[in-house]
């Protein structure tokens, strides 16, 4: 009996609370991530859409108005690298190259993966295909939140290939000679090899190397996923043999190689700081401070991988400066996936994605109040 | 020998400067000594490891060595009062091991170690992981030493029990078990006289003849004795000695061991509170995340609580896919439940690919723990409380450590600012007296925070 209660009070909790096509929402503080934040501030949205940001609105009559008090509000969250939401497997192990391969069409939008994300204050994410591949097919571009018809931001987005020991794991023939597992390759140097291969008959088609082709033709982003030195430095010189627009994700020993990034203008999508500082995933020595001295190198980054504003005020402390760490979980990602006219900042014209917090974003008790995606509010504060 | 001439007034050249500084003094900094309201520019005086005195004005006596701690702020050194890490191994593959100690797994060489002294974790208790029966023993020690028996603080503390089904077993056999062999235990203490007559002695020297084969049946041993787990590793060459065991299980029951309970769901609380209540255990229970929903028992057992390490997580409803969040310190804060907390373990270096939600660093920050519970309502004073005087508390020995008192071991954190802030670095760590972490000389960090430019 008592149980019919609770289910009604969950039901409410993640219910679309505010279906106003015109709200205006005042803040303490309202960190646009696009220069110095406005204190206090008022955000005008229209029918999903940012129309104005100023210290002061004129609240019409039509409009709802949501006063935070004390809270303040920064840009929804940009997760640029992340496999939520994939159902089953993240790669297709019987293959290396499985190139054409969307990982959209494993995506499932009504997965209690993005509820969390939201209640993260995440408001898009790039979703990739695992790394058990060597080119692992096309990532895409989702809102967590919304029509299924409209979340899609971008179905088809970055050839996602592996440059790191993963493709190579398991394949040692000789543990299962009879297995469809049996397959190449069994190094790094195959690893390398195959993508070689693979760019190298794409070119020889003369521009009609379907995604590859595209790829060396600049119109189709790259991600690498990569964490040692070695790896990055391989990928750098398949990229000097194959001019492509490269991404590195992962890039835990991204600090080795700060010249080599500023030079060919690289990117960097970090993973998560894992466990023990100085030891990070295939024993990479990573470094606590990885994004501040990406940073400080001029090096664009974001941070990603979930618990993207833990990640910002850990990232803060060990040296990045705060206004680059907000911007690493917003303005930063939305650039790298070259949505910067739509996401990423408070700014008139810009997608109504963003998230009320219960004080400043760098103060580790700050809470998500509530997460707005196109204008709705979806996830609030249990 | 012509050599150890020289090396002998060397070495008492050494020794001679540290006996001068027996006295330091800690001056002009802000003082939360935890068990009282906070004191501001304030001096602490240590004399041979203990605090002396502590307040606003003390006179500092001439040639004291002195510490200045203006613009710091001086707490306590963080305890932890459960860590499965520093050791080789957290587990033994034999669940039924109590006689067993930490003390001959831990490693002083450990980077944990290091890392405790750099976040002004000043003492921890190293207790046996959960993937047991009866675990071993823990031993409470603190954080700086070259070899165990310099950091050892108390050797023998309590013995680890899991509830927790080892391998292939199911919750009915694993708590039978538990039951015959403390069973055993409390028999072995009714029948002292006739055990005593029956049982080789405990102390059999070395190269004393071959004690009599102990009165057990061995079909009967043999049947109860637990199978080993996971592929099956050194077994002792067979089971471990009855004998071993029930001496330990002894020390249990008499309550010269503390039980330290791991239950992994909230079905294994009430078997817990049961097995305190018939066996008249003293015992701190080591709480899944899953145990919030036995949060009235657990109120009413009045019984020292350590979180999950895990304080924030969500939980789905399998049928209807319905999900909360659920914060543990909340939870435990509205049942009125003082708690304490350890971190996640460590090892994710050793992943050989990055998991899909890797964790975060700050979960494995004994203070960015406290801080997730000041996040969740948990008043500031008491979420330091937490980690300091309460753990020591929960160990039994609050009365040594955990607070800044007079009396107790000089144990302190100097910090940059409020503790619990996301820009709050320790600046120096005391160890009785002894300063065992400075941040200006500390390398390493200064390495990860600003690495070299070069590619070598």
């Amino acid at each position: 009996m008592r149980y019919r209660f609770v289910s009604v009070v969950l039901l409410l909790a993640f219910a679309p609370t505010a279906w106003a096509d015109e709200i205006v929402v005042k803040a303490a503080k309202v960190y646009t991530a696009a220069g110095t934040p406005i204190a206090p501030g008022m955000v005008h949205i229209k029918d999903g859409k940012i129309v104005a940001v100023a210290a002061s609105i004129d609240v019409p009559a039509s409009a709802k108005l949501v006063d935070l008090g004390s809270g303040v509000l920064i840009p929804g969250l940009i997760d640029a690298h992340t496999s939520i939401g994939v159902e089953g497997g993240l790669a297709e192990s019987t293959v290396e190259v499985s190139l054409s391969f969307r990982v959209l069409d494993a995506v499932d939008l009504s997965s209690r993966s993005f509820r969390q994300a939201r209640a993260d204050g995440v408001t898009t994410v790039s979703i990739v295909p695992g790394t058990d591949n060597v080119i692992a097919g096309l990532s895409c571009i989702v809102k967590t939140a919304g029509e299924k018809a409209k979340r899609v931001v971008k179905a088809d987005h970055a050839l996602v290939v592996t440059l790191a020991s993963d493709p190579a794991s398991g394949n040692n023939a000789r543990n299962r000679p009879d297995s469809i597992y049996n397959r190449q390759p069994t190094n790094r140097m195959g690893v390398v090899w195959i993508l070689r291969q693979e760019f190298g008959k794409a070119k020889a088609t003369n521009g009609n190397g379907g995604l590859l082709g595209e790829a060396l033709a600049g119109k189709r982003p790259v991600v690498c996923v990569s964490r040692a030195d070695v790896d990055m430095t391989a990928a750098f010189r398949l990229r000097f043999e194959y001019p492509m627009t490269l991404t590195i994700a992962g890039g835990q020993e991204a600090y080795k190689l700060r010249a080599e990034l500023v030079a060919a203008k690289v990117p960097v999508l970090l993973a998560p700081l894992t466990g023990t500082a100085g030891n990070g995933p295939e024993g990479t020595e990573t470094v606590l401070n990885l994004a501040g001295t990406l940073h400080e190198a001029g090096i664009p980054i974001a941070l990603t991988g979930g618990k993207l504003l833990d990640q910002a005020r850990m990232a803060a402390r060990f040296g990045l400066p705060k206004d680059a760490a907000l911007a690493a979980i917003t303005a930063a990602p939305a650039k790298l996936l070259g949505l910067d006219s739509r996401l990423g900042i408070i700014a008139a014209g810009r997608d109504a994605d963003l998230v009320a917090l219960s004080g400043d974003p760098f103060d580790l008790t700050s809470k998500v109040r509530w997460t707005m995606i196109d204008g709705v509010i979806r996830a609030e504060e249990p | 020998m012509r050599m150890m001439r020289f090396v002998l007034p060397l070495l008492l050249a050494v020794a001679a400067p540290l006996a001068a500084q027996e006295r330091i003094a800690i001056k002009s900094g802000r003082i939360l000594p935890v068990s009282g309201p906070v004191i501001e520019n304030g001096v602490i005086l240590i004399n041979k490891g203990k605090i002396e005195a502590i307040g606003k004005d003390i006179a500092i006596p001439a040639g004291v060595k002195v510490i200045d701690a203006t613009g710091k702020v001086v707490v306590p050194g963080l305890i932890e009062a459960h860590s499965t890490r520093g050791m080789d191994n957290a587990n033994e593959t034999n669940p039924n091991v109590p006689f067993l100690s930490v003390v001959d797994a831990i490693d002083p060489s450990q980077e944990y170690f290091e890392d405790c002294r750099r976040q002004g974790i000043t003492t921890v208790a190293v207790v046996p992981g959960n993937n047991t029966m009866f675990g071993g023993q823990a031993a409470i020690v603190k954080t700086q030493g070259s070899i165990v028996d310099d950091m050892v603080f108390k050797k023998s503390v309590g013995i680890k029990i899991s509830l927790r089904p080892t391998t292939d077993r199911n919750r009915m056999g694993h708590m039978a078990t538990i039951r015959k062999e403390l069973d055993a235990a409390r028999f072995a203490i009714a029948d002292k006289s006739k055990a005593a007559d029956a049982k080789p002695p405990a102390d059999a020297k070395p190269g004393a003849p071959e004690p009599p084969a102990p009165a057990d049946d061995p079909a009967d041993t043999q049947q109860r004795r637990p199978r080993p787990m996971g592929g099956g590793g050194a077994n002792f060459g067979a089971a471990p000695d009855a004998t071993l065991v029930r001496e330990a299980l002894t020390k249990l029951l008499k309550g010269e061991l503390m039980a330290f309970i791991y239950c992994e769901l909230a079905m294994d609380v009430p078997q817990a509170l049961k097995l305190i209540n018939e066996y008249k255990l003293k015992a701190v229970l080591v709480l899944g995340q899953d145990c919030h929903k036995a949060v009235k028992q657990i109120a009413a057992a009045k019984l020292p609580v350590i979180l999950d390490a895990t304080l924030v997580f969500w939980e789905t409803d399998s049928r209807t896919g319905e999900e909360r969040q659920v914060a543990l310190p909340k939870v435990y804060r509205d049942a009125g439940i003082p708690v304490t907390f350890h971190v996640t373990g460590g090892a994710a270096g050793t992943l050989f690919r990055a998991p899909n939600l890797p964790p975060t660093i700050g979960t494995n920050y004994l203070w960015y723990q406290a801080a997730t519970a000041v996040k969740h309502g948990m008043p500031e004073a008491e979420a330091l409380n937490a980690i300091t005087l309460r753990s020591a508390q929960t160990l039994g020995i609050g009365n040594a450590v955990g607070s800044l008192e007079p009396g107790k071991d000089a144990d302190i954190a100097i910090l940059t600012g409020d503790p619990l802030k996301l820009d709050t670095w320790v600046d120096k760590t005391l160890i009785a007296g002894k300063v065992v972490y400075e941040r200006e000389n500390d390398r390493k960090l200064k390495a990860l925070l600003k690495p070299e430019n070069s590619k070598n």
